[in-house]
């Protein structure tokens, strides 16, 4: 069987490269990618302690994980193409100025 | 022990997706990277026994995000930009062969913790789901409703201007 502590530790190493890729990236879309990556690793590590306890609740709790990733990417992504397209705003260092 | 080497395979690949997103510069190739990750974050689930978590993985986080991941990359201009400049890959490659030795030994050593054996089946889990988090189902039903609401209003008011 595989041991608890070498998913606990893949599950972090997974957590710190995603918000190395959100922190190091500059366009908008591949820090959505980092951002989608450290919710993976959480998963992971969801799914392990319900499996470690034997209930559901961890699983269920990945579900629900799930479907606000699958949202935030929607109004992520369309947010970062609006911006593109009208402001051509692309990366992370054109947002200098908090005017509109 | 084959578990082992199945779970260290698929550990193995998903760490090495991860570098190669944070260090490649081609936004493509790291969108087809994560899909990479995310198949075998999928493998891990099913290894662990969950099932039906890993089709939802399959299914919703490589299907449909990664397609809309995609789409948007092809929206902007191929400009390679990354942070992180890493000439080799070696650097990238001892931390991965460091990291995995690392697993194998505590794997080896410990081994305290163990899990509960068997698969989740997807009865068990809608069952659960439907009796105690129904209210909750409810709730995240009307937030995709809240996304999709949003995300065509942001769409329609491109079209106007």
């Amino acid at each position: 069987m595989i041991c608890g502590y070498s998913i606990i530790l893949l599950s972090f190493l997974l957590f710190l490269i995603g918000i190395a890729i959100f922190i190091s990236k500059k366009s908008f879309i591949m820090m959505l990618v980092g951002a989608e990556f450290s919710l993976n690793a959480i998963n992971l590590l969801f799914v392990f302690f319900s499996k470690v306890k034997g209930n559901l609740d961890g699983q269920i709790f990945v579900i629900f994980t799930l479907t606000v990733a699958a949202v935030e990417v929607a109004v992520g992504i369309s947010i970062a193409v609006l911006l593109y397209k009208k402001h051509k705003i692309e990366s992370r260092d054109d947002l200098k100025e908090l005017k509109g | 022990m084959l578990e082992t080497i199945v779970f260290l395979v698929l550990a193995l690949i998903i760490t090495g997706g991860g570098f190669y997103i944070l260090f490649s510069k081609e936004p493509v190739y790291s969108v087809f990277s994560l899909v990479v990750s995310l198949l075998a974050m999928a493998g891990i689930f099913a290894l662990i026994g969950a099932p039906f978590l890993a089709a939802l993985q399959i299914i919703i986080y490589a299907g449909a995000g990664v397609v809309m991941i995609v789409m948007a990359v092809m929206f902007y201009k191929n400009e390679r930009n990354s942070l992180l400049k890493l000439k080799k890959g070696w650097f990238g490659a001892i931390l991965l062969v460091v990291f995995l030795l690392n697993l194998l030994a505590i794997d080896l050593s410990f081994g305290k913790m163990k899990l509960s054996g068997g698969q989740t089946s997807t009865k068990e889990l809608s069952l659960e789901f439907f009796k105690n988090y129904i209210y909750p189902f409810e709730l995240i039903s009307i937030l995709i409703l809240v996304g999709v609401v949003g995300v065509l209003i942001l769409a329609k008011r491109k079209e106007e201007e």
